[in-house]
């Protein structure tokens, strides 16, 4: 075949309709109320924004070519976290919880004292130590609770568990969490 | 043991509505029930209550570390996401279409290679007379000179050795050009 053969495709393939789930106006929209989520929990787990950044474009990419049909936003938005937290597992099955935060970034407001900065800065790292003794499914399951708001339902959804069950295992990795944030505590 | 408390929608919505530590002197308004949580029985209860103290412990300090986190963001825009997935698709889709010519193309070399061998295969003993005498004259031609002792098998090596490097030459001349003049 001869080689104008293939430009002739590749210029066909730039000029093929790009056939996603949604307008680029919805998308626009969906975006603007989903990203902050979608990349506040890699971006923690890692301690590293541009993974963060590779990890949100992944997981819309992988949205927008899915195809589904969804029952209302929330479903939308539930499909949408399961695969930006499968593909958190996936790329990080031992997630680096033991990574500091930066502390050199200002993290606090500039109001803040030096002191109480500092201790916020502790907390920090205290939460990152004890998040990183929890089971993955433990930590995705206290993070969409209490960080995103997330009713059992939705946390089910996303994490693909029965509602049933959400409440006692959230219980559970809620007194290991609380435990072991209790003995941070304690010199 | 007990692990469930009807206050616990009380503390969820005090932390997720930024009321919790309460400040002395002020109600939690809970949002879901429009009622006013009293401040100071809430803040007992959450003291003698293990399931909620542990509940305010945790939902507290992950609240605190998502605001950290949503404060710290740096989102690429959506129209940056948008434009990266389209190129994406359309570069997926020109792999795609393209795919058939590169199996082509791999048949097509692999025929003519076959070809090739089939073709020298059969010219062999047509080869093998005419390369035997070439070497016999050249032999008794250098010796004739008196330049070497050279025997007529190795010069017709020699002339072998030739021979298929201008074959396989033939052969991977217009697969080298290709790769040279190709875009990719």
């Amino acid at each position: 075949m001869a080689l104008s053969d293939i430009e002739q495709l590749g210029q066909v393939a730039d000029t093929l309709d790009v056939t996603f789930q949604m307008d680029e106006d919805a998308f626009r929209s969906f975006y603007d109320r989903t990203a902050r989520p979608v990349w506040a929990e890699p971006s923690r787990t890692t301690g590293d924004s541009r993974l963060a950044d590779d990890l949100l474009q992944e997981a819309y990419y992988r949205f927008l070519r899915a195809g589904g049909s969804y029952s209302d936003e929330a479903h939308r938005r539930h499909y949408l976290f399961r695969i930006a937290v499968n593909l958190v597992r996936d790329h990080y099955r031992r997630p680096r919880f033991d990574r500091l935060p930066d502390t050199d970034e200002p993290h606090h407001p500039r109001s803040q004292s030096g002191d109480e900065a500092a201790d916020r800065a502790a907390e920090r790292i205290d939460l990152s130590r004890a998040m990183a003794r929890l089971k993955p499914r433990e930590r995705d399951m206290l993070w969409l609770a209490y960080a995103q708001g997330s009713s059992h339902e939705e946390i089910g959804a996303a994490l693909g568990l029965k509602t049933a069950s959400i409440k006692s295992l959230l219980f559970r990795a809620r007194r290991r969490l609380a435990a072991l944030l209790g003995e941070r505590e304690r010199p | 043991m007990n692990t469930t408390c009807d206050r616990e929608e009380d503390v969820v919505e005090a932390i997720m509505s930024g009321q919790w530590p309460p400040v002395p002197g002020k109600n939690v308004k809970n949002v879901k029930n429009v009622n006013n949580v009293n401040n100071a029985a809430l803040r007992e209860h959450v003291d003698g209550c293990p399931v909620c103290s542990d509940l305010a412990t945790v939902a507290l300090a992950l609240r605190n570390e998502r605001d950290l986190a949503y404060r710290d963001a740096h989102l690429p825009t959506s129209g940056q996401v948008w434009w990266r997935a389209s190129m994406r698709t359309r570069a997926e889709a020109a792999a795609m279409a393209a795919r058939p010519i590169t199996v082509l193309q791999g048949l097509a070399g692999a025929c003519a290679a076959g070809v090739g061998v089939a073709l020298l295969t059969l010219a062999w003993p047509s080869i093998e007379g005419p390369l035997a005498g070439a070497g016999d004259i050249l032999s008794r031609e250098a010796q004739r000179l008196g330049v070497a002792a050279v025997s007529a098998a190795a010069v017709q090596q020699a002339l072998l050795s030739v021979a298929v490097v201008v074959g396989a030459g033939l052969l991977l001349t217009p697969l080298v050009l290709y790769l040279v003049l190709s875009d990719e």
